[in-house]
Formats: C-alpha cells, sequence, structure tokens
C-alpha cells in the first residue's frame, strides 16, 4: 500500500510505502468512514488530496482530500466524509521523515494541519 | 498469453519468454492498477546494458486496461520506478525457458545460462533502483527519505538521452507575432492528454507546453544534462533552455512551429508550464491531471502573470518552445 500526495505539477508527486501495519490502520479507519455524496475532485494547481494506493478489495485507490474521500470502484464513483479531516491528517503523518522538509511543510499547510 | 522480452543485449538476441496463464492474469492487473510504472516500448534508457522489461499483450487485454499493447517496465524510465522495478522483479522471478525473442537461427548465441542471465538481470535491476530513482518502496527501508528527482553521487542530475516523442496534440498551427518573435499556436485539444491514463498520468506540464507525448513524465534538463533539482527560476528555466527552448525575448528561429509558453515556479518545491494556444488562451496539464484551460478559480486563463496559480506565486517569464527541442 503507498499514500502519494498529489500535489506537483512538474515534478513526480511524493510517494512512500505503508508497512503492514499501518496499511491495516489506514484500512481500518477508511472502513468507519461515513457515505456520502460523490462530488469533482479538485484538478487544478497545487494540492489536490493523498492517494491511498494498493488496496484490497473493490476500490483499489481513493482520494483523500477536505474532509471527503473518493473512489472509482468497478465502475462506480463512491465517495465517504472525512470527519475533522482526521484520515487526511494521519496519512500526511505517515510521510514525516520520508517526504523532504519543504514539501512536507506545504503538505501540512494545505492538509488542515 | 503475455510474452516477456527482457532488453539487455546489443548484439545478440535478446531473451524472451512466455508467462502461464494465471500469472499472466495478475500481472495484466498490476500493470493495469499503476499505469505509470508503464511506458510504451519505444520509451527506453539511453544505456548499454539491461533497459527494462518489454511485454506484447494481446490486443483485448491491452485496450481494456488502456494500456499499450508493446509496453516497458522496470527500464528506469517510467514515472514511478519503485513500482516499476517490483513489477520487473517479479517477472523476473516467474521466467520460464529463454528463447531468443527475434526469429532466425542464432546458434550458440540463442542459447542462454538461464541461471547466469538470471543472475546478471537481478544485479541490473539493483543497478537501475541506485542509478535511475531512489524511493521508498515496499521492499526498502520505510523510514528512507524519498528524492524526488534522480541525482548521482555529486549532485547533479543524471543525463536520459531524448525521449521519443510518441504524439503531439496538434498537426495544424496557426502564426503570430509577440514582440519580435515570431511563434506558433495550436488550437486547445484537451482529449488528446485526457482520454487515456497512460497518457495522463505519464505525462506533466513540460510535456504539455512543448507538446510532446513522452510517457517519461519530462523535466526541465533531464535530455540534456542540466537538469536540476531547485526550484528557482534560474535553475528550471535553464534547465529548458539546454534541451532548446529560448528565453523570450530571444527569438527561436526555426523549429517550427515554435509554441509561446509561460514558466512560473512554487518556490523551493516545484514549476508549472502554460502553452498559448490559437483559441486566444493558455493551456496548462497539472501534473497527472487533465489539461484544461482554466486557473484556480475557473476562469479561462488569458493572462499568465495575472492568473490564479495557487502556489505557483512566481513568475518567471516567457519561452519559445521550437519544435527541435529535446525533452526526456
Amino acid at each position: 500500500m503507498h499514500v502519494e500526495a498529489d500535489v506537483f505539477s512538474g515534478r513526480p508527486n511524493p510517494r512512500w510505502a505503508l508497512d503492514a501495519a499501518l496499511g491495516a490502520e489506514a484500512a481500518r479507519r477508511l472502513g468507519e468512514l461515513p457515505a456520502a455524496r460523490p462530488e469533482p475532485p479538485f484538478e487544478g494547481l497545487g494540492y489536490r488530496g493523498l492517494l491511498l494506493t494498493g488496496l484490497e478489495g473493490e476500490c483499489p485507490e481513493v482520494r483523500v482530500h477536505g474532509g471527503r474521500v473518493r473512489a472509482e470502484c468497478g465502475g462506480e464513483t463512491r465517495a465517504w466524509t472525512d470527519p475533522g479531516r482526521e484520515l487526511e491528517r494521519w496519512l500526511l503523518a505517515t510521510g514525516e521523515g520520508r517526504v523532504e522538509p519543504a514539501t512536507m511543510e506545504l503538505l501540512r499547510s494545505q492538509a488542515g494541519g | 498469453m503475455v510474452r516477456v522480452t527482457i532488453d539487455i543485449f546489443s548484439g545478440r538476441p535478446n531473451p524472451s519468454f512466455l508467462l502461464d496463464e494465471k500469472e499472466a492474469r495478475e500481472i495484466l492487473r498490476q500493470l493495469g492498477s499503476t499505469p505509470e510504472a508503464v511506458t510504451h516500448e519505444e520509451v527506453a534508457p539511453g544505456v548499454l546494458g539491461y533497459r527494462g522489461m518489454i511485454l506484447e499483450l494481446e490486443e483485448e487485454p491491452a485496450g481494456k486496461l488502456a494500456l499499450p499493447r508493446r509496453l516497458r517496465v522496470g527500464g528506469g524510465v517510467s514515472r514511478d520506478e519503485g513500482r516499476g522495478l517490483e513489477l520487473a522483479q517479479r517477472l523476473l522471478e516467474k521466467a520460464g525457458k529463454l528463447t531468443p525473442a527475434a526469429e532466425g537461427d542464432f546458434g550458440k548465441l540463442g542459447v542462454y545460462d538461464e541461471a547466469a542471465l538470471k543472475k546478471l538481470v537481478g544485479e541490473e535491476l539493483l543497478l537501475v533502483e541506485s542509478r535511475n530513482v531512489k524511493l521508498a518502496s515496499a521492499s526498502a527501508d520505510p523510514n528512507a527519505p524519498v528524492l524526488l528527482l534522480p541525482e548521482d553521487e555529486e549532485g547533479s542530475v543524471s543525463i536520459q538521452a531524448a525521449a521519443p516523442v510518441l504524439g503531439r496534440d496538434a498537426s495544424t498551427w496557426s502564426g503570430y507575432t509577440v514582440g519580435t518573435c515570431n511563434i506558433e499556436a495550436s488550437a486547445f485539444n484537451p482529449g488528446f492528454w485526457n482520454t487515456s491514463s497512460t497518457v495522463r498520468l505519464n505525462n506533466n506540464c513540460y510535456n504539455y507546453a512543448n507538446n510532446k507525448r513522452t510517457d517519461t513524465f519530462a523535466q526541465p534538463g533531464r535530455a540534456t544534462g542540466a537538469g536540476t533539482s531547485t526550484m528557482q527560476c534560474t535553475n528550471v528555466g535553464n534547465g529548458a533552455v539546454s534541451d532548446g527552448l529560448k528565453a523570450y525575448p530571444t527569438c527561436a528561429t526555426t523549429g517550427v512551429p515554435r509554441y509561446y509558453v509561460a514558466l512560473v515556479i512554487a518556490p523551493g518545491v516545484d514549476y508549472h508550464w502554460y502553452r498559448y494556444q490559437s483559441n486566444g488562451y493558455y493551456g496548462h496539464k497539472p501534473g497527472q491531471t487533465n489539461a484544461i484551460n482554466t486557473d484556480n478559480s475557473g476562469v479561462v486563463i488569458t493572462n499568465p502573470q495575472t492568473a490564479n496559480r495557487g502556489i505557483y506565486t512566481t513568475f518567471c517569464g516567457y519561452y519559445t518552445a521550437p519544435t527541435t527541442a529535446q525533452i526526456a
């Protein structure tokens, strides 16, 4: 399982792996989120959320951004709310020490941290 | 059926093997879910020795997964080499009997010492990982910091050969004059960049500005030895000039079409490019997202200097990007 911070335009996005324990915790947190109506994702310049990839099941990748979680699951778009951006902040914290400092500072400022 | 060719030799025919049904289904599933780890076969590192694994897919699964029918993985040139190398390692482990990829009677040159070859390729995979991209992967130290651009030990950026151009979004253009420079502009054609996930995920703002699909997530200066990890106007701009762009008011006098492009910077973290379109506005492609003609406020961009650019607060200047520019 990997987390990718979808933030850059020119350079490749920062990306880091979650070990088994963190991956299990990420899946657990996702599983507890309440369902919501899907909204179109932001596609402009700057921070566009955290992509969690390598998930098992119908939704192999989810985008966590601004209190919402969105995924394409077998041709269907699904969404959940992320109250207080808790999941987003937790996922970002797993990147501490694994993303260059200037970028991490930017991500923290954008992810409500 | 999936045939895998290990692209490694220069004189001898490359060795190839077939994946069994079960493994072919699994590898296709993984390739389809990580298109950023895949490039078109023609996108190759300009090196002697190991250059990745080439997979030949049948039409139906390739179409269904939006993958090229002949693709390269684990060659050190895709946008996600961490994942690409994992896939290549898996393929190596599953390799069966090796036979020449090309047809013909090659005598002893077509007979492979399979154990020795697999050992060699395994060692080459490690070299690619250390030479090209340092990424945290499932098998590496999870606490290792992520370096976002490839660098050698001296801190300069590695050179890749200019990447083959796999396509452009226009074959016609209109002529204009900006100051003393003659430029050309084509119509905004976002479908070229947005329809295929392979194209969308593997081509960035610099690809878009040059109107060159390479599937390498091109970086200014990487093709010509002037790449940089310093995200400031001078450094990124110098990389682009090294590739063949001209910093306005210097004009490109050859290489039609010569696109009019603008460079902006998120100081210390990233860069972004815009391209002037014949429709009278600017198009751009924020990273792996869709090509669009609007800014962060949803307003059509008629002036990059005054558009809402989000974190890209520094406007560096305009350039002309002739078709002769080389990017990678």
